[in-house]
């Protein structure tokens, strides 16, 4: 079982990468929307089965993998806009730190006090590795739809640490927080597009009419 | 006699005239008479008793038990409160009236209640939480006095710096209060000389306190917002207000126990102060700023006999300082006196011409007798000349710093110091007002609103007779402030060490009467010799045609020399268009002395703090990336933090 | 189940205002509410009820010397929002009253949270009710406020999520259950991993901090308070900033029992003191008078931060402080809506002379200010004298000496900013603005009773109210750290003498503050 959970959750650290080389926004939204699914299929993996566990596991994977991207796309879409073309952060850059951050977060995990259960499991790297992706995506990108990928990868992490606790949290705890979180990119991309009307671009450049 | 019925009638007068001030002037005037006598009269019962009032209240506010306590001490004070809070307000309705200013006469009577009752409060709150919410309130109620004139930018400005110089000082007595009362663990007030852990905080008193007194170099607020107020204001304001400043270093340096380098340090700064500020005072071309800076040397002066009973206390005799106490306390009230007459005075040549430079002025004399011969008075008063009030508490101070210069103990030479500061401050300050008085009332008028000026009406004579009689009769009856003078300065040394203590006032008092008997003799004989026939014939006059108004000694001209010997403090600043060539076109001269402090110390501290709030702005720029750089900042340094302090 | 009302009450009435059909008496569903609220709230904190009703919820101390706070807030902005929304008429309001609504349960519910999940789950949809009543003016500057506030305030608030878990692997990791209730966690104390309860306590500092607006992650507080409209801002500054502060007091009371005092103590008191700087500087340099209310409340929040690093008695000033910021803090919003209603513009260099055009107004709008920057007779002055007493008793004598220079500040810059804002001869292009803004008694009202409760909870503090901060002090006031020593003679007039034995700093006479 804890094979195929670090096989999961690998795959998940790769697609971190992914999200930070690529220029072209849909292949980050993708990046973000499988890792997304990935990510739901966890909890199925690590418990006995409970009808709530599903529940949970089929509405992440379908906002995260399907509305949200879908939203998304069709923002990208309507703005015409294929990439984020002067990032704050070059994608080599970005990319290398990255894969730095991936190794630390790695090397942080060993020094970290774990319980033996979850010594020998990707769940704290990858969860560490994927904030911090989140964190550069957020500081680097210009393009309001790369920041929100960001947002949602750094949410990603969080929900792998969440996992941690998966035994002990109440289930209608876990099922709350995922609504919170769910409702939030979801409001976030609402916002986004109202900004691409008002607005009329996704360059986030353009976003600094509110200052001093 | 006890004075809480007429305190309780006082502070509800008060309010009432608070209430009414808006709409009805007569009967915000009658509950701002009944203020004042009943203020007056519990004051002057403390005074002449000798025992002090207190009353604990069953009820709290903010949370502590109200604690009232009307000492002798306090008693100075309020009294003073009194007569210039009532003078000023009769003042007032005719100088700043209805049909004037119908926008801000009912605001001014209003705030004008409130200060009175507020100031009131202060010397009666023995406890720190209500001594210091009287004190803000009382400071914020002047702010809308000193900005009366709102649409005059001048005014605001003056009015903004003196607010905040006066929230500066109230947040030292923030910590001055708390500190306090963590110390105590209570925040009743009280005799404090036991615990000489207490001893530093008497600098916070005397930062926080000096600021609103105007205590050298914290005067920074006080010569534009007493020249830019209007003239009642300015009245209470250096009347009275400044002098709240001067009852919490009077009232904590009696609580408190004091060191000999404090005692010292508020000796030197109220020396410098009394040197410094006349002499600024003699550069000022503007009649009020002149009579603001003045104020500057009084409380120099006040604080000279304050700081030298402090220094009496530290080295353990009391007694040695009393003198001198008895001194400053007397000159609180005298100058109160006399410069609110003063600023009235002034505020009538404002009324009459509507300019305050004196270079605009000239020959009022004939247009307005009362006006001059009350100013002259007032001059003389407060240049200290035999027989008037000035005399008697400087001559009190004079005794009390000789007394301790001699007694040989740690610290003393600086009595002498002072003593000397005193007397070239003395000189100064006659010459000072000779200068105002010879520009302003004598000679011919310089400009059309001079030669057109008009004399003040009744509503604004009459209280400046009152307060010029009280002057006289200060001056020429000492013994009539004898008993509240001895009474003050026992409550102040506390029941501990209050042996026997007579005030030398009687011999002054006999000379006072002779000289002034002699000098009504005199001028009986001058006005015969006068009225017996001047012959007027042409002076010699340089051969020139017809000499000119613009022509005649200036004020600047009159003060050349002080400030020339004052340089290295005043740093005037001059422009000189030179005659050069051979047809020259035009030749200027131009000297202003600047608010050294102000320009040279503190505004370029505060451009340099509005520079850091501008490049601190700029991290607002609007980019979300780096805003959520700034919360991952934050985060590290906050991990950084939370572990560095465990691996100690 | 008085208590479970206050959650329900709003949100039912949120559905119901979701429902009803007429825009011009929606708004109505707001003051009823509000009084029903409020009501109760008031009921509760008089008649407080036993032990909370489950583990994860109830009206412990803490709530309770809090929340009613929140609703009598609540209240005066639900009295000014219908004049507000009618004035608004062309704005429709279904979204925004049951948005309202539904912040006021929810915030009820994360201050009554027991659990940190259900903290969590509760602050965040607090977060997200406010959206869309911050870009309810449906502009684009709005919309721009909107996104940073949702994208700084979401990346913090993922952060104290993130803080929650290590919180509860803390406790799977001390050999605990992971329960992530309060009790629990605090029953577990000293057992608890130290790495990961410094982690969880770094991280949900930084979340919640960022919910508070405290500095460095103030970002969003200028654009959403200067964009959302001032009923928004009054409950954003005076309601929203109260809940992230009871979540930290609620997470700081966990790690303080796991023998971190030290560490509490010493980031909370310069992330108060950094945020007090920073809000100081701003407040020198800014131009626009809405968003120098948002840099005001960030100084705020690092006064309640500063109190509450120092424990007991700073602690209980800092609890009386979160009222007054309530009470001042709405009023000026509400009368600062007013004004920039009527100028039509929020710079000082486009609004002046507003004592001219819109005088009670303005007149409020001073008072406000001076009851904010601490002036008797209103509350402020009484809770920062409360912080400034026990950080001297505190042995910090810099830390008081550097918080009231940067309050001196503070105030040199709010007066430079609202004087020219009332002062001057109004523009000629402002006289307009009266046509959209006349100044009904409507929008006065509930700015004064929010100033009036200010003054008397300043004069006259309730017995029951005092009682209330203490038993929350003993609650979540944890271990003060014994004065450093290092320290103690610093700026000598504060020096505690270490021959005599510490003050007794709390007798005061009838308000004995629970601890030293």
């Amino acid at each position: 079982m804890s094979e195929n959970l670090n096989i999961f959750v690998g795959l998940a650290m790769g697609l971190n990468l992914v999200a930070l080389g690529s220029s072209r926004l849909t292949s980050v939204i993708r990046a973000a929307a499988v890792q997304g699914v990935l990510l739901g299929v966890l909890p199925l993996l690590m418990e006995e089965f409970h009808w709530m566990i599903l529940v949970v596991a089929v509405l992440t994977m379908l906002v995260k993998g399907g509305l949200i991207p879908s939203l998304l796309n069709r923002a990208v879409k309507s703005a015409n806009i294929d990439r984020d073309l002067i990032p704050l952060v070059g994608y080599v850059p970005s990319l290398l730190l990255g894969a730095t951050g991936t190794l630390a977060a790695v090397a942080v995990a060993q020094r970290l006090p774990l319980l033996p259960a979850h010594a020998h499991t990707l769940l704290v790297p990858g969860a560490l590795a994927s904030v911090f992706t989140g964190l550069v995506l957020l500081i680097g990108r210009v393009k309001a739809i790369t920041q929100v990928c960001g947002y949602l990868i750094l949410e990603n992490g969080i929900y792998l640490f969440g996992l941690l606790l998966l035994h002990s949290t109440p289930l209608i705890v876990e099922g709350g927080i995922l609504l919170d979180l769910t409702v939030a990119v979801f409001i976030i991309g609402i916002i986004v597009d109202r900004i691409r009307t008002e607005f009329d671009t996704l360059d986030t450049h353009k976003l600094n009419m509110l200052r001093e | 006699m006890n004075p809480a019925p007429f305190l309780l009638i006082a502070v509800v007068a008060l309010l009432l005239a608070f209430a009414l001030g808006g709409q009805s002037a007569r009967g915000w005037l009658a509950g701002l008479l009944t203020g004042g006598g009943g203020l007056a009269t519990a004051a002057l019962g403390v005074l002449l008793d000798g025992s002090p009032w207190d009353w604990h209240a069953r009820f709290a506010l903010g949370g502590e038990t109200v604690h009232l306590r009307l000492d002798a001490v306090s008693a100075m004070f309020l009294l003073l409160i009194a007569v210039i809070g009532a003078a000023g307000g009769v003042y007032s309705l005719t100088y700043w009236g209805n049909d004037e200013h119908p926008r801000s006469a009912g605001t001014g009577r209003r705030w004008w209640s409130a200060l009175v009752l507020c100031m009131a409060l202060v010397v009666n709150c023995t406890n720190g939480l209500h001594f210091l919410i009287a004190w803000e309130l009382f400071a914020l109620a002047a702010y809308p006095l000193v900005t009366l004139d709102r649409k005059n930018r001048e005014a605001r400005a003056a009015g903004w710096l003196y607010l905040a110089a006066s929230h500066a000082g109230t947040l030292v007595l923030f910590v001055f209060f708390g500190a306090l009362a963590a110390k105590t663990g209570s925040w009743e007030l009280g005799d404090l000389r036991s615990r000489p852990e207490v001893a530093p905080l008497f600098w916070l008193a005397m930062f926080g306190f000096g600021v609103k007194a105007g205590l050298f170099p914290l005067y920074i607020w006080l010569p534009s917002a007493h020249a830019n107020a209007p003239s009642h204001v300015s009245a209470i304001m250096s009347g009275v207000a400044i002098k709240m400043g001067i009852y919490g270093i009077v009232r904590f340096g009696g609580w408190l126990p004091v060191n000999t380098t404090q005692a010292l340090s508020l000796i030197g700064l109220a020396t410098l102060g009394t040197v410094l500020g006349i002499a600024f005072a003699h550069a000022q071309n503007d009649l009020k700023r002149l009579l603001a800076y003045c104020s500057v040397e009084n409380v120099g002066i006040i604080l000279i006999g304050v700081g030298a009973a402090l220094l009496g206390q530290a080295n353990g005799h009391p007694d040695w300082g009393r003198l001198a106490l008895a001194g400053a306390l007397l000159h609180v009230w005298n100058h109160g006196l006399f410069k609110s007459l003063l600023f009235l005075g002034s505020g009538s040549v404002l009324h009459a011409t509507g300019t305050r430079e004196m270079t605009q002025l000239g020959g009022l004399w004939r247009k307005m007798p009362w006006t001059a011969s009350l100013f002259a008075f007032g001059s003389a008063a407060i240049s200290a000349l035999p027989p008037l009030n000035g005399f008697v508490s400087e001559w009190l101070i004079y005794q009390g710093l000789f007394r301790l210069g001699l007694s040989h103990a740690a610290g003393t030479w600086a009595a002498l110091v002072a003593g000397i500061g005193l007397a070239v401050a003395g000189a100064l300050a006659l010459a000072c007002f000779v200068k105002l008085c010879g520009v302003v009332f004598l000679g011919a008028p310089r400009t059309p609103v001079a030669a057109h000026a008009h004399e003040c009406g009744t509503g604004m004579r009459r209280p400046m007779l009152v307060l010029a009689g009280v002057c006289l009769a200060v001056g020429l009856l000492p013994v009539l402030v004898r008993t509240p003078l001895e009474h003050a300065v026992a409550a102040w040394c506390l029941a501990g060490d209050a042996t026997a203590f007579a005030l030398p006032l009687a011999p002054l008092a006999r000379a006072h009467l002779a000289l002034g008997a002699a000098l009504v003799v005199g001028a009986i004989l001058l006005f015969r010799r006068i009225r017996g026939g001047v012959v007027r014939r042409l002076t010699w006059d340089c051969g020139y045609a017809a000499p000119a108004a613009r022509m005649q000694y200036t004020s600047g001209a009159l003060a050349g020399w002080t400030i020339s010997w004052f340089r290295w403090a005043l740093w005037p600043v001059k422009k000189w268009h030179r005659l050069d060539t051979t047809l020259p076109r035009d030749a200027a001269w131009e000297e202003r002395t600047p608010e050294t402090v102000l320009e040279r110390i503190v505004q370029p501290v505060a451009r340099a703090l509005c520079w850091l709030g501008v490049q601190t702005r700029r991290t607002q720029h609007g980019r979300l990336q780096l805003y959520i750089l700034y919360l991952v900042l934050g985060l590290l340094a906050l991990t950084f933090m939370a572990l560095g302090g465990g691996m100690k | 189940m008085r208590e479970l009302l206050l959650v329900i009450l709003p949100l039912a009435a949120a559905g119901v205002a979701a429902a009803w059909p007429d825009d011009r008496t929606r708004p109505l569903l707001l003051p009823v509410t509000g009084v029903a609220h409020a009501a109760l709230s008031l009921w509760l904190l008089i008649a407080a009820p036993g032990a909370a009703l489950t583990p994860w919820f109830g009206y412990d101390p803490l709530a309770r010397a809090v929340l009613p706070a929140v609703s009598l807030l609540f209240l005066a902005c639900a009295v000014y929002g219908v004049p507000y929304l009618r004035l608004r008429g062309e704005r429709p309001n279904r979204v925004f009253v049951s948005l309202f609504l539904a912040m006021l349960g929810l915030m009820s519910l994360a201050h009554q949270a027991l659990h940190l999940g259900v903290l969590w789950i509760s602050v965040e949809a607090v977060t997200l009710s406010t959206v869309p009543l911050i870009h309810f003016n449906n502009t684009a500057r709005a919309y721009e406020a909107t996104w940073k506030y949702l994208l700084v305030g979401g990346t913090g608030i993922a952060l104290s999520l993130l803080g929650s878990f290590a919180l509860g692997y803390a406790s799977l990791h001390g050999g605990g259950e992971g329960d992530l209730t309060f009790t629990a966690l605090i029953a577990q104390g000293a057992a608890l991993s130290r790495p990961w309860v410094l982690t969880a306590w770094v991280l949900v500092l930084v979340g919640y901090g960022t919910k508070m607006g405290l500095a460095p992650m103030h970002t969003w507080k200028p654009d959403a308070y200067g964009e959302a409209p001032g009923i928004v801002g009054a409950m954003l500054a005076g309601g929203v900033t109260t809940v992230a502060f009871t979540a930290i007091l609620r997470v700081r009371a966990v790690v303080d029992a796991a023998g971190q005092g030290a560490v509490t103590h010493r980031t909370m008191l310069a992330l108060g003191l950094f945020s007090v700087l920073v809000a100081a500087l701003f407040m020198l340099a800014t131009r626009d008078f809405k968003r120098l209310l948002a840099y005001s409340s960030i100084e705020h929040m690092g006064i309640l931060s500063l109190g509450a690093a120092l424990g007991g008695a700073g602690l209980w000033a800092a609890l009386f402080h979160v009222w007054n910021n309530t009470m001042t803090k709405g009023a000026l919003f509400l009368t600062a809506g007013n004004i920039r209603r009527a100028a039509g513009a929020r710079t000082v260099d486009e609004v002046r002379g507003m004592a001219w055009l819109t005088p009670r107004s303005a007149m409020l709008f001073v008072i406000g200010l001076f009851a904010v920057t601490a002036c008797p007779p209103f509350g402020p002055f009484f809770s920062e004298l409360g912080i400034v007493r026990a950080t001297v008793a505190g042995g910090h004598g810099v830390v008081a000496a550097l918080l009231l220079f940067c309050l001196l500040l503070a105030f040199c810059g709010m007066t430079r900013l609202v004087f020219a804002v009332v002062d001057g001869r109004p523009r000629a292009g402002t006289r307009k603005g009266l046509d959209r803004m006349r100044e009904r008694a409507a929008l006065l009202v509930s700015p004064m009773a929010l100033l009036l409760i200010s003054m008397g909870l300043g004069l006259f503090t309730p017995r029951t109210l005092q009682h209330c901060w203490q038993e929350a002090v003993q609650q979540v006031g944890g271990e003060v750290p014994p004065a450093p020593t290092t320290s103690a003679d610093i700026a000598g007039a504060t020096a505690t003498d270490p021959v005599t034995p510490p003050p007794p700093v709390l007798a005061t006479t009838h308000s004995s503050k629970p601890r030293s």
